[in-house]
C-alpha cells in the first residue's frame, strides 16, 4: 500500500520531465527513424508517401556532397578536440598557478561561452580577412609579403587555408568551457598531493602527468566524449564564419559538415526522409565512436 | 642529524590584514636521532612548526638548522626530509609500490635499484605482501604505513610525520603508535611528530615538545615534564585525569586550601593555584584534607573518588582522587588526606609560573 503509494508519488514528480521528453525528444527520434524509410516526406505537414525500404540511405551515400561532408566533419572532430582540449588543460593549469588577477583571467578565458557563435564567427570572418585581416597583419609583421597575403576565407580560398581558420575559431570557441570544467576539477585535487611531490623533489612535468592528469582523468574523459560528441555535430560555427553556403564564395559547400548536408535536404520540399536517414547514418556513426572511447577510458580513468 | 630552531617566528596574514602570530620566537633543539613529540593543543603552532621544518612554509623571522647547516631558505626538496602527511596524501591511481617508488624515481634510480629499495622499505614497514594494491583497498593503517615508506624510501635524514595517529581507530593507533617507535628505532632516523594527544606523545617520545598559542612552554623526557611541570599550562596539559587545580593563599609562611593549612611555605606572592595530581592523594585517619565524597568508581585496582571542589564558590567543579581499592569509601564520607609532595606543585596566579618551595 505503502510502496504503491511512494511510486505514484515519484510517477508525478517525474511526470513534467518525462511529458516533454517524449514530446519534443523521444518522439522525434524515434519518427526520425521511421521517416527516413519512406518517400516524399514534407516535414512542414508531416505527409510522408510510400515506403521506400533503403532507398533514402542509398541515395545519402551517392550524393557526391556526403563523402565531402564526411570529411570536413571528420578533420574537425579528430583536429580540434583533441587540440582544444589538450590547450585547454594547459591553460586551466596554468590560471590555477597564477596568483594574482587569476580572476581577471578566468573571465577573459570564459567571455567566448557566453558570446554569440555568429558574432564570433563574423568577428572571425574579420580576423582571417586577406587584404586587412589581424592574422594576415601578424604574418607581415614577422615578414610575410603582404603581395604573398594567404587567403583564408576569402573568394576561392584553397580548402586547406579555409579549414585552418575554422579550425583556430573552433579551437577557440571551445576552449572556454573545457577551460571552466578542468579549472573546478583542479580546485579540487588535495593541496597536500602536491606538498607531497614537492617534498619528493618531482619535477614540474612528472607532477603534470604523474598526478594532475591521472587526479583530472574522469573530468578529461567527460569533457572529450562529450566534444566529440558536439564536433560531429557541428554546424552552426561554419554558418557562422561562412555564411549558410558554408563555403567560400564562389566555391559554396566547400566546408560543409554531415549536419549541414541534413539541414541542406530539410530546405527541399519533400526531401525530409532523406535528411531523417542521413541523420540516423551520423547517430550510428557517433554512437560507435563513444562507444569505443567508455572502453578505451575505462582503462585509463582513476576515479 | 640535529636539528635547531633559531628565534622562529610565523605570522599568518589574512586577507584583511589581521595577522595571526601562530609561531612565536621558538628555540629549540632536536637531539639528534631521537623520536620528538611536538605536542600541544590544536591551534598551538605545532603543525606550523614542522611544516617550517620541511620547508612548504617560510618562518618570517629566525633560523632552521639541520646540524650546522642553514636550511632556512631551502627549497623543502633539498632539505632531505621524508613527510607524512595527516591524511597520508597517497597517490589514489598509484598501486603501493608505485607510491613508493614515485620519490625515487624522481631523482632518477635506476628502475630494478629502486623496486627492490622500494620492497626493502615495505617490507621494513610491515606491507610488502601488499605491493600491488591501490591505496583505496587498504585499511587506514596500511595506508599509513605505505606513506612511512614513501617518506622513508630516499633515505630522509629527517622524518616528519603530521598527526599520524589521528585518522585511526584507537586499537589501530595503540598498535600503530609502537608501530612507529620500531620503525624509528630500526632506522635511527632523527623523527619529529606532531599530535594533540598527550597520552601518544608520553607513550612513545624520547622527548617531547610542548606548546601552546605560538609558544614553546617545555622541552624534556616525557616524564620529567611530567614530574616537574614548568607552569600551570603544562600541569594542566599532561596527565589523564587532569590534575585538579585549587586557588590557594599563602599567608603568614603557610600555604592555604581553603581553611586547610597545606604545609610550610614561604614566597613573595599570597595568591596561587595548587596544583595536585589525582594520585597525589593519600587517604589517612588525620590528614592535612578533608573532603566528603560526593561519588566513587571503583574500577579493580584504583578507586576514583569524585569530589565537589570546597575552593569553587558555585559548588558545580569536581576534583577527583585515585586510591587504593581497598579503602570501602561510599558517597558521603568524609575522607581524609594527606598529600604525596612530589605530586603537589604551586604555581604563580598571575604568571602561571611554577613556584619552588
Amino acid at each position: 500500500m505503502l510502496e504503491r503509494e511512494s511510486n505514484v508519488r515519484a510517477w508525478l514528480y517525474l511526470a513534467p520531465a518525462l511529458v516533454l521528453l517524449t514530446l519534443f525528444t523521444f518522439y522525434p527520434l524515434v519518427n526520425a527513424f521511421l521517416i527516413s524509410f519512406f518517400k516524399n516526406v514534407v516535414i512542414e505537414d508531416m505527409t510522408t508517401d510510400g515506403f521506400a525500404g533503403f532507398d533514402n540511405y542509398i541515395e545519402v551515400i551517392n550524393n557526391g556532397n556526403f563523402i565531402n561532408a564526411l570529411k570536413n566533419t571528420s578533420v574537425i572532430v579528430f583536429v580540434s578536440v583533441p587540440v582544444s582540449v589538450i590547450l585547454s588543460l594547459l591553460i586551466a593549469v596554468g590560471l590555477k598557478s597564477i596568483k594574482k588577477l587569476q580572476g581577471v583571467y578566468q573571465t577573459i578565458f570564459f567571455l567566448p561561452y557566453v558570446t554569440n557563435a555568429i558574432a564570433i564567427g563574423m568577428a572571425f570572418a574579420f580576423i582571417f580577412h586577406t587584404d586587412w585581416g589581424l592574422l594576415n597583419t601578424i604574418l607581415q609583421w614577422f615578414g610575410q609579403d603582404s603581395a604573398d597575403a594567404i587567403n583564408w576565407v576569402g573568394s576561392g580560398a584553397e580548402w586547406g587555408n579555409a579549414m585552418i581558420a575554422l579550425l583556430i575559431f573552433s579551437i577557440w570557441g571551445g576552449l572556454a568551457f573545457k577551460i571552466l570544467v578542468f579549472l573546478s576539477g583542479l580546485q579540487g585535487i588535495d593541496k597536500q598531493y602536491y606538498d607531497a611531490a614537492r617534498i619528493d623533489s618531482a619535477p614540474r612535468r612528472r607532477i603534470f602527468t604523474k598526478i594532475t592528469v591521472p587526479l583530472l582523468s574522469p573530468m578529461i574523459a567527460y569533457i572529450t566524449i562529450t566534444s566529440f560528441i558536439g564536433a560531429f555535430k557541428v554546424y552552426t560555427s561554419i554558418v557562422g564564419m561562412f555564411g549558410p553556403s558554408m563555403g567560400t564564395a564562389g566555391n559554396p559547400r566547400q566546408l560543409i559538415t554531415v549536419v549541414g548536408l541534413v539541414y541542406g535536404y530539410i530546405g527541399e520540399i519533400g526531401r525530409g526522409g532523406v535528411a531523417a536517414a542521413l541523420a540516423i547514418i551520423l547517430f550510428l556513426i557517433t554512437l560507435a565512436f563513444t562507444g569505443i572511447q567508455m572502453q578505451v577510458s575505462k582503462r585509463r580513468v582513476h576515479y | 642529524m640535529e636539528i635547531k630552531l633559531e628565534n622562529v617566528t610565523k605570522i599568518f596574514q589574512a586577507k584583511d590584514k589581521t595577522e595571526t602570530v601562530a609561531v612565536k620566537s621558538l628555540d629549540i633543539t632536536i637531539p639528534s636521532g631521537k623520536l620528538i613529540g611536538l605536542l600541544g593543543p590544536s591551534g598551538c603552532g605545532k603543525s606550523t612548526t614542522l611544516y617550517m621544518i620541511a620547508g612548504l612554509l617560510e618562518p618570517n623571522e629566525g633560523r632552521i638548522y639541520f646540524g650546522d647547516e642553514d636550511v632556512t631558505d631551502m627549497a623543502p626538496e633539498d632539505r632531505g626530509i621524508g613527510l607524512v602527511f595527516q591524511n597520508y596524501a597517497l597517490y589514489p591511481h598509484m598501486s603501493v609500490r608505485q607510491n613508493i617508488m614515485f620519490p625515487l624515481e624522481n631523482i632518477k634510480v635506476p628502475k630494478a635499484e629502486a623496486i627492490e629499495r622500494a620492497q626493502e622499505m615495505a617490507d621494513l614497514v610491515g606491507i610488502g605482501e601488499l605491493m600491488d594494491r591501490k591505496p583505496k583497498q587498504l585499511s587506514g593503517g596500511q595506508q599509513q604505513r605505505v606513506a612511512i615508506a614513501r617518506a622513508l624510501v630516499k633515505k630522509p635524514r629527517v622524518l616528519l610525520l603530521d598527526e599520524p595517529l589521528s585518522n585511526l581507530d584507537a586499537r589501530l593507533r595503540l598498535q600503530t603508535r609502537e608501530e612507529i617507535k620500531r620503525i624509528q628505532r630500526d632506522t635511527g632516523i632523527t623523527t619529529i611528530f606532531v599530535t594533540h594527544d598527550q597520552e601518544e606523545a608520553m607513550s612513545i617520545s624520547d622527548e617531547i615538545v610542548l606548546m601552546d598559542a605560538g609558544v614553546k612552554q617545555q622541552i624534556g623526557e616525557p616524564q620529567n615534564v611530567y614530574d616537574e611541570p614548568g607552569n600551570l599550562f603544562v600541569a594542566k596539559f599532561l596527565g589523564t585525569p587532569p590534575i585538579n587545580i585549587f586557588e590557594g593563599k599563602i599567608e603568614g609562611g603557610n600555604l592555604f586550601l581553603n581553611t586547610f593549612k597545606i604545609k610550610k611555605f614561604k614566597a613573595d606572592v599570597t595568591e596561587c593555584y595548587i596544583g595536585i595530581r589525582p594520585e597525589g592523594f593519600k587517604v589517612v585517619e588525620k590528614g592535612v584534607l578533608a573532603f566528603e565524597v560526593y561519588m566513587v568508581e571503583t574500577i579493580g585496582r584504583d578507586t576514583t573518588l569524585i569530589i565537589k571542589d570546597p575552593t569553587d564558590p558555585e559548588g558545580i567543579k569536581t576534583i577527583r582522587a585515585i586510591v587504593d581499592a581497598q579503602y570501602r569509601i561510599k558517597p558521603g564520607d568524609i575522607v581524609n588526606f594527606d598529600l604525596k609532595e612530589e605530586k603537589m606543585f604551586v604555581f604563580n596566579k598571575s604568571t602561571g609560573e611554577h613556584i619552588e618551595c
